[in-house]
């Protein structure tokens, strides 16, 4: 019995997968009738321990003479559609008699009168049409075509459109990225129905054959960024892609920094935003993140709502991030050197009382800071991995009672507790998790250089963290702009937030074509409209 | 030269170079020479600047696409020009390692007095070195980002000023003589210092016609930024107290309370130090990077690397402060003498090179 041969290696592509040809030389010669025979031998050996492929067995408009096969997964089409739209027309057609039982007309009146399908395409190579059904097409051979016509029917079980998690708003819309990713390309074309949207796709992995989309708005996006992500994307070798982060971690221009440098978002909205500033979306298959690139360090701290509701609130809401970041990141480790290192900065009648909480304390308060550092990550960690009904009693528990013991015994001072429970409310706040994630990595680094030299140990910290963003680019997009580089007319969406009508041009931090993006209506003519 | 900075961060860039330091000690180093005429002493001292940043300009301009080391060594001989590269990288290290430990005293004084000084030198320069590491484009986009951070404390001194200010401290005008002019301009030596990097930064920038408008406005803002420390300095102290304090310009914030924080100098402190490391970095860089164009290194992160102890040795050697700030002056000084006669040699020789050369190819 002949196998079909998987190269094992894992490196080795879907494309170069060795299918043992039976008679390769004779093939040109062989007749159509023989063609069938040899293809439907050759697709049962290879599909031999398969559960989920169905060979489906049939004949063309009922006559005897026209053998037809059809191969599909069971778990990823649509079942009613198969019956109504592909095998019922199949098995009634009529009107064979007048095209003869063989070649091009028959090919054509199968795929024009039988199949009721969306897209039916007529693909010759075997490799190809066996990748086209495991990706959830429905291939058919039919004897008399020297070939496989292929139809979409592809269907199977998808989450619900519903409201991200991580993401939620007030206003605009609720809808979020599913892990479907044509629903996702969808939902993008549904806020721009411009033709000059582009949307490519490349399939990556040799295993996963995971489909990854490119999209950019063609005469808005830099061409030079749009070509070097399709680069950084096509240089990926892996045998799977589960997840987005893996396409993430193998583009991103610096692997070795704590900073995200592609901002992934779940919401329709926010990447349409994102193409309107002349950037390109990664759309990944079975993620419903969606990256945009490139990526600005400013981004983080933008959330829809800002431009959704009116620019004070915007003002005043991105202000307050900019203060909750600097807290959640250096709350921490000036507590430590303020008490450690120089009590004589705080004003007199708090440091007394300071001073009386602290009295019974035993430890330094880098300890004090690190123990309960660690039970708020803890508390965190848990929180993520538990049912949401036990995860609040595990906050209560948590944070409550064992925030009050200890308290109580000595363990920490309160003074320590408010510290704490500041700064790590003040994570939160930004409207990206992932750059929360890289936050918590920053205080750490802050607090142990806090608890070495105090405040000249923050001070040149900070330094390094600057000096550090000021080097990363995205995309050669410098990181850190419109700030380092200092640009101006960036300054309208940068830590403030002006008025919409205000933004008549595109931000120039971000390299694009087409500059106008919209015409400030509220501007005086001058021509006396009173 | 496959990297390139705007004019806007060569502003930024020499005025970091110069303004970090200096500024702390400038109203003390002027009232002792002329008193309450000190701001005088600043404008003066801003002319031989000015000299140096034009020829300076002069000379990069006549050769365009030719870095510092390049230009010397095709001006000077090969060995010759090795020589004036080695001064320069000679008073680039003397110069950060001077930077790097008037900052140290400053914070031995204010932050960390018994932390032992070797450490603090080296965490100090292990960032500077980092930074210096980035190369010129990072260094420039840090020296305009940082330059920002020197706002905040300039504002905390503005309610001392409204309400301590007297301007009779700064009465009667022009009561001393020339020469004492002439001397008070150059104790502003160290204050200045770092203007000199123009010849090295200048040859990255892009648009070469607007070099010698930013290197001026550069100039221009750093001279403001020290007459608005003196003279504020003055007016709140009056010049005789003002020679008693060894960081004065400090020692202003200290005045004004402000509710929240008991002591304000702590917050003007850790905002300067941002500000007091950039020409630290930029001096280090210009040494690294004539070492590297000079033997031809490629990675300048080596040579950072190479020149890291010796820097911190040079600025551990100083034994009390009184030393590190006699260190300091000669910082001045060096930079004073480096600053106009390096960038006039080199015009001088480009001059009749390029007569040679203009001669040349007329006969042929």
């Amino acid at each position: 019995m002949k196998k079909y041969r998987i190269a094992l290696k894992a490196v080795k592509p879907m494309s170069t997968i060795k299918f043992r040809n039976k008679a390769s030389d004779g093939e040109k010669n062989a007749d159509s009738a023989d063609f069938f025979d040899r293809t439907a031998d050759r697709l049962r050996k290879d599909l031999s321990g398969n559960a989920d492929v169905i060979i489906r067995e049939l004949f063309i408009g009922g006559n005897e003479n026209l053998d037809a096969l059809i191969v599909y997964l069971i778990g990823n089409i649509d079942k009613k559609m198969l019956n109504d739209n592909v095998i019922k027309p199949l098995m009634t057609c009529s009107g064979l008699e007048n095209i003869g039982l063989s070649g091009e007309g028959l090919k054509e009146h199968i795929a024009k009168k039988c199949l009721q399908t969306g897209s039916v395409k007529y693909q010759k190579d075997y490799k190809a049409a066996l990748q086209d059904m495991f990706s959830g097409e429905g291939i058919l051979l039919a004897k008399g075509i020297e070939g496989f016509i292929i139809f979409a029917v592809d269907g199977g079980q998808k989450r619900q459109i519903s409201e991200p998690e991580t993401e939620k708003r007030i206003r605009g819309t609720k809808e979020g990225f599913i892990e479907d990713i044509w629903v996702n390309i969808g939902m993008i074309r549904e806020f721009i129905k411009d033709p000059m949207l582009k949307i490519e796709m490349l399939k990556i992995g040799q295993r996963s054959q995971t489909d990854v989309a490119i999209a950019y708005i063609n005469g808005l996006a830099d061409s030079k960024i749009v070509d070097e992500v399709k680069k950084r994307i096509k240089k990926i070798n892996i045998d799977a892609i589960l997840s987005s982060g893996y396409v993430e971690q193998y583009i991103e221009d610096n692997p070795w920094s704590v900073f995200p440098q592609l901002l992934g978002t779940e919401k329709p909205d926010k990447a349409a935003a994102n193409l309107l500033e002349g950037k390109l979306l990664i759309i990944i298959d079975r993620t419903p993140y969606v990256f945009s690139a490139p990526t600005l360090f400013v981004e983080f701290f933008q959330a829809t709502e800002d431009y959704y509701e009116k620019f004070h609130v915007g003002i005043i809401s991105r202000i307050i991030r900019l203060i909750a970041f600097l807290i959640a990141v250096l709350g921490t480790s000036i507590y430590i050197a303020l008490t450690s290192f120089h009590p004589e900065l705080i004003p007199s009648e708090l440091l007394i009382s300071f001073a009386r909480l602290r009295k019974k304390v035993p430890f330094p308060p880098v300890i004090e800071a690190l123990i309960m550092e660690f039970i708020v990550e803890v508390l965190r960690e848990a929180g993520i991995r538990l049912p949401t009904s036990v995860a609040g009693t595990l906050g209560i528990v948590g944070g409550i009672i064992l925030g009050d013991a200890a308290i109580r015994s000595n363990l920490v001072s309160p003074a320590m507790i408010v510290v704490i429970a500041i700064t790590t409310v003040c994570n939160f706040v930004l409207p990206n998790y992932s750059m929360t994630l890289s936050m918590r990595l920053l205080k750490f680094f802050l607090i142990l250089l806090s608890a070495t030299f105090g405040a000249y140990g923050i001070a040149l910290g900070l330094i390094v963290i600057v000096t550090h963003l000021a080097k990363l680019e995205s995309f050669s997009v410098p990181y850190l702009s419109p700030y380092a580089p200092f640009r101006l007319r960036d300054m309208k969406d940068a830590l403030l937030r002006l008025p919409l009508w205000m933004y008549v041009k595109r931000p120039v931090s971000i390299p694009h074509i087409d500059d106008k993006r919209a015409v400030n209506n509220r501007k005086k003519s001058g021509t006396g409209e009173n | 030269m496959s990297y390139t900075i705007t004019s806007k961060q060569l502003l930024f860039t020499l005025i970091s170079s110069m303004l970090g330091v200096g500024i702390l000690s400038l109203p003390r180093v002027t009232a002792e020479a002329v008193g309450q005429d000190a701001w005088l002493a600043v404008i003066l001292g801003g002319i031989i600047p000015f000299v140096s940043i034009w020829l300076s300009n002069k000379v990069v301009s006549r050769h365009p696409g030719l870095s510092f080391a390049a230009i010397t060594e095709m001006l000077a001989g090969k060995w010759a020009g090795k020589l004036l590269s080695a001064a320069f990288v000679i008073y680039s290290i003397i110069a950060s390692a001077a930077i790097l430990r008037v900052f140290t005293e400053v914070i031995t004084m204010f932050l960390l007095p018994r932390t032992p000084i070797l450490v603090k030198i080296m965490l100090g320069l292990a960032v500077s070195a980092y930074m210096t590491s980035s190369g010129i484009k990072v260094l420039g986009r840090l020296n305009e980002f940082l330059f920002y951070v020197l706002l905040p404390p300039l504002f905390l001194s503005i309610p001392a000023v409204v309400k301590f200010a007297d301007l009779h401290y700064l009465m009667p005008v022009l009561n001393n003589s020339l020469t004492d002019y002439s001397k008070a301009a150059f104790t502003t030596g160290f204050a200045y210092s770092g203007f000199e990097t123009i010849i090295v930064f200048a040859p990255y920038v892009l648009k070469k016609k607007e070099t010698l408008k930013a290197a001026v406005m550069a100039l221009i803002i750093t001279i403001t930024i020290y007459l608005y420390a003196v003279i504020t300095t003055i007016t709140v102290f009056g010049s005789e107290l003002t020679q008693m304090f060894t960081w004065p310009a400090l020692r202003l914030l200290s005045v004004s309370e402000i509710p929240v924080l008991e002591r304000m100098e702590f917050v003007a402190i850790i905002a300067w130090i941002g500000v007091a490391i950039r020409p630290a970095s930029n001096q280090y860089f210009c040494a690294g990077l004539i070492i590297k164009d000079v033997f031809g290194i490629k990675s300048l992160s080596k040579v950072v690397a190479l020149l890291y102890p010796i820097i911190a040795a040079i600025a551990w050697y100083p034994k009390n402060i009184s030393i590190a700030i006699r260190l300091s002056d000669f910082v001045g000084m060096y930079s004073l003498i480096l600053g106009t006669a390096l960038p006039l040699l080199l015009l001088g020789l480009s001059l009749i090179r390029g007569k040679g050369r203009a001669r040349d190819e007329k006969n042929t």
